[in-house]
C-alpha cells in the first residue's frame, strides 16, 4: 500500500513514498529495494547504482548500515503530526545515563544562564549540568544517588 | 591451580575463561544482576552471583568475591583490568583466603599504587621521570605555591589511580583554584583518596609504554613498547605496535628501563610501564609515568607481533612455574593496531551510549582478531564501561595493518546504539595517522574534522529505512529510554539447557 513517511537523519529531512512492489521514492528519486537475507536488501538507484543496505528496529527508529556506516533515522508515517517538543524549554535533562553526585540549586532560587545546576558522574567522569536561561528555579526532580536517563527532568527552571 | 574465578566482565572476561579453557583449568564467572545471562557468564563452567548492577555493590564487592570463590570452590583468581585489578587490598584478601591472585604480589601492587610513591621509587632506581612535585601538605595554598615553582602548563593528577580520570589540565594559574576541588572530588568518588600531585605538562608528547613479565624465580622479561598516543580525554583510542617513532636505540633503552622498574618494586606476572616520549629520532626522551599492574586493555597487539599469549602466561606464571620465554628469544615481527571500539556519541562530546544491540556482525578474515564483550541481542547498559568490542589488526608492515583496519571498520555493523566506529574511520584515515605523526593531543585538537559527519545520506539508505518502517519492523526496545536497558539475550533461552 502506498504510504508516506518523513525520514529524519540529524538536520536532513527526506520525504519516501512506498509503493507496490518495492519502489520507494526518495524526494524524487525512484528507488527499487529487493529483500537480501535476514534484515538485509538490495536497493537500486535510478542511475542502475546498487547498494545493500542492513536496517535494524522500526519505526519511530530505523537502524541502517550501508557503505561502512551506520545511520539512525526517525521514521515518521504521519506528517502531520508535527513532532511534539519531547522536553519543553525550561527543563534540564541529562544528556547521556548518569547518577547525580550533587543539586548546587534549591526550588525558588534565582540562575542565571551558564550556572551549574546538577553535578552528574557517568563512567567516572563528572559533568556538569548548566542551567540554559536565567530564571526562578520551579522544581528540583533529582536528588544525589539517583539514576537518571536522557528525558529525565533534572531541574525546572521558569523563564 | 585447578578452578580460575575471573572478577570481572565483557570482553577481557571472555578473553580470560577462554585462556583457562585452553590451559585445562575450570572457569568460574561472577555477575551482577544487570549481567545475568551475558555472554561472560554463558561461557564459563559456573557461574556466581554477587550483586545488584551497580559496581560497588557487585564488581567491586572484595567480601562477594572471596565469598563466589569459596562457594564455587575457586582456588585462583584473575582481576582482568579495571574494577579491582590494581587494588592491593584486593589482592591481599585474595591470599589471605588461600587462593592464588593471578597478578602481582599485593606488597608490589600497593608501593605502585600511589604514583607519587612510585615516581620516588623509580627516582631512586634511576628511570627518569617527568618534573612534578609532591607534597605533604595538601592545602590549596600549598598546591598553588608549588604550582608557581613548577609553572604552567602542569597537570594535577591523583595520588592513586589511573586512566585519566580525575586528571586537570592547568594552563594558566588562574584556573587552578577550580581544577583543584574537581581533581579532589573525582580522585576521592573514583580511588577513594583525594591526595594530588602536580607534574610538568610534556609538551606534544607520546604516550609509549613497555610490556613487561617477570615470574617468581628473578626473571625479568620485556616484550618491546607499544604506542598509544591516539587519546581523547586521557582515554586511549587506537594502540599499535611497533611504534613508529621508536628508534631500535630507543627501543633497547626503553626495554632496559622498564625491566630496572619491574625488578625495584619485586614486580611479578604481566605488567605494563608507561612512559611519555618527548623528541624524535635517536635523541628521543622518555620519562616514567607508572606502572600498570594488570593485564592491559591493548595486550592483543603485544601477543599479535611477538607470538605470545599473554593470558597463558599469567596462568602459568602464577602457578609459579617459570617464564616461557628468554629476552634474547624474544622479537617483534610485522605490525598490529588495535581500535576499541565503545558505544559513545563522538558528535557530542563521547557521550557513552546504552541501548538494545539490534545487530552486531564482526568482520572476520586474514590478520583480523576481534576480543568482544557483547552478542546481537544483547544490550549496553549504563552501570559500566561502553566498550563493545576492540578490533586487532596484525599486518607485515605498518600501513598493511592500517589498510586492514580501514577496510575491517567498514565491516563492522553495530546498529541500535551509537558508536565511535566512523569516527575510528576518519581517524586512521588521516595523513598524520599514516605518517606516524600523532601526540597525545592530536585527537582534541582535530576533533571538529575527526567528528564531522561525511556525506550526505544516500537516497538508496532513507529507501531501505522507509521500506523496513512500511513492513512494521518491531520498535527497538527501551527506545523510549524511559527505564534502564535490561539484558534481552538471545541465549537467556538457552540457559536452562545449560543447567
Amino acid at each position: 500500500m502506498a504510504r508516506r513517511y518523513q525520514v529524519q537523519h540529524g538536520d536532513d529531512a527526506f520525504t519516501a513514498d512506498t509503493q507496490p512492489q518495492g519502489v520507494v521514492v526518495v524526494d524524487g528519486a525512484r528507488c527499487t529495494v529487493t529483500p537480501w537475507g535476514p534484515s538485509r536488501y538490495r536497493v537500486t538507484t535510478p542511475d542502475g547504482h546498487v547498494t545493500v543496505v542492513t536496517v535494524a528496529g522500526g519505526a519511530p527508529c530505523v537502524w541502517a548500515h550501508a557503505n561502512g556506516h551506520a545511520y539512525e533515522f526517525g521514521v515518521d508515517a504521519s506528517p502531520r503530526a508535527t513532532s511534539a517538543a519531547r522536553t519543553s524549554a525550561g527543563t534540564m535533562t541529562p544528556p547521556m545515563p548518569a547518577t547525580v553526585v550533587k543539586v548546587a540549586v534549591a526550588a525558588g532560587a534565582r540562575v542565571e544562564a551558564g550556572d551549574p545546576v546538577v553535578i552528574l558522574e557517568a563512567m567516572k567522569m563528572e559533568l556538569t549540568i548548566r542551567a540554559s536561561h536565567a530564571g526562578i528555579v520551579r522544581a528540583v526532580r533529582c536528588a544525589p544517588g539517583d539514576v537518571v536517563r536522557p528525558g529525565t527532568v533534572l531541574v525546572e527552571i521558569d523563564q | 591451580m585447578r578452578r580460575v574465578l575471573i572478577a570481572n566482565r565483557g570482553e577481557i572476561a571472555l578473553r580470560i575463561i577462554r585462556a583457562c579453557k585452553t590451559a585445562g583449568l575450570d572457569t568460574v564467572a561472577v555477575y551482577s544482576d544487570a549481567d545475568a545471562g551475558a555472554p561472560h557468564v554463558l561461557a564459563a563452567d559456573t557461574s556466581a552471583r554477587l550483586g545488584p548492577p551497580p559496581a560497588a555493590e557487585s564488581y567491586l564487592d572484595v567480601a562477594a568475591l572471596i565469598d563466589a570463590a569459596r562457594r564455587t570452590g575457586a582456588d585462583a583468581v584473575h582481576p582482568g583490568y579495571g574494577f579491582l585489578s590494581e587494588r592491593a587490598h584486593f589482592a591481599r584478601a585474595v591470599e589471605d583466603a588461600g587462593l592464588t591472585f593471578i597478578g602481582p604480589p599485593a606488597d608490589a601492587i600497593e608501593r605502585l599504587g600511589s604514583k607519587t610513591g612510585a615516581r620516588r621509587l623509580m627516582q631512586a632506581a634511576g628511570v627518569p621521570v617527568v618534573p612534578g612535585i609532591t607534597l605533604d601538605d595538601q592545602s590549596d595554598a600549598a598546591l598553588t605555591a608549588a604550582a608557581i615553582t613548577l609553572g604552567v602548563p602542569l597537570l594535577v593528577k591523583p595520588a592513586s589511580g589511573g586512566g585519566g580520570i580525575g586528571m586537570k589540565t592547568v594552563r594558566h594559574l588562574d584556573d587552578l583554584a577550580a581544577a583543584l576541588p574537581q581533581a579532589r572530588r573525582e580522585a576521592q568518588a573514583a580511588f577513594g583518596n583525594a591526595t594530588l600531585y602536580l607534574e610538568r605538562l610534556i609538551d606534544r608528547p607520546r604516550h609509549i609504554e613497555v610490556q613487561i613479565f617477570a615470574d617468581r624465580h628473578g626473571q625479568v622479561v620485556h616484550l618491546f613498547e607499544r604506542e598509544c598516543s591516539a587519546q581523547r580525554r586521557h582515554q586511549k583510542v587506537v594502540e599499535e605496535t611497533p611504534s613508529p617513532a621508536v628508534t631500535p636505540a630507543v627501543r633497547a633503552r626503553i626495554g632496559a628501563a622498564a625491566v630496572t622498574a619491574a625488578r625495584t618494586v619485586g614486580y611479578q606476572n604481566a605488567g605494563t610501564v608507561e612512559f611519555l616520549l618527548e623528541g624524535e629520532g635517536d635523541g628521543a626522551r622518555f620519562y616514567f609515568l607508572e606502572i600498570n599492574t594488570r593485564l592491559q586493555v591493548e595486550h592483543p597487539i603485544t601477543e599479535c607481533v611477538v607470538g605470545v599469549d599473554l593470558v597463558h602466561a599469567q596462568l602459568a606464571v602464577a602457578a609459579g612455574e617459570p617464564l616461557p620465554w628468554r629476552q634474547e628469544a624474544l622479537t617483534q615481527r610485522g605490525h598490529a593496531l588495535e581500535c576499541r571500539i565503545y558505544a559513545e556519541d563522538p558528535t557530542r562530546g563521547f557521550l557513552p551510549q546504552a541501548g538494545p544491540l539490534l545487530r552486531y556482525r564482526e568482520p572476520a578474515g586474514p590478520g583480523i582478531r576481534i576480543d568482544a564483550g557483547v552478542v546481537e541481542g544483547g544490550a549496553v547498559s549504563v552501570y559500566y564501561d561502553p566498550m563493545l568490542a576492540k578490533l586487532i589488526v596484525f599486518g607485515e608492515m605498518r600501513a598493511h595493518s592500517i589498510a586492514l583496519a580501514k577496510e575491517a571498520l567498514t565491516r563492522f555493523e553495530i546498529l541500535g546504539v551509537r558508536t565511535n566506529l566512523t569516527f575510528l574511520q576518519a581517524l586512521i584515515s588521516r595523513p598524520e595517522f599514516a605518517a606516524g605523526r600523532i601526540d597525545t593531543g592530536f585527537i582534541d585538537r582535530h576533533l571538529p574534522e575527526l567528528c564531522a559527519t561525511t556525506a550526505p545520506v544516500p537516497p538508496a539508505v532513507v529507501a531501505a529505512a522507509a521500506w523496513h518502517a512500511s513492513l512494521g519492523g518491531a520498535p527497538a526496545p527501551g527506545a523510549s529510554a524511559s527505564a534502564p536497558a535490561a539484558w534481552s539475550d538471545p541465549f537467556d533461552t538457552i540457559r536452562g539447557w545449560r543447567g
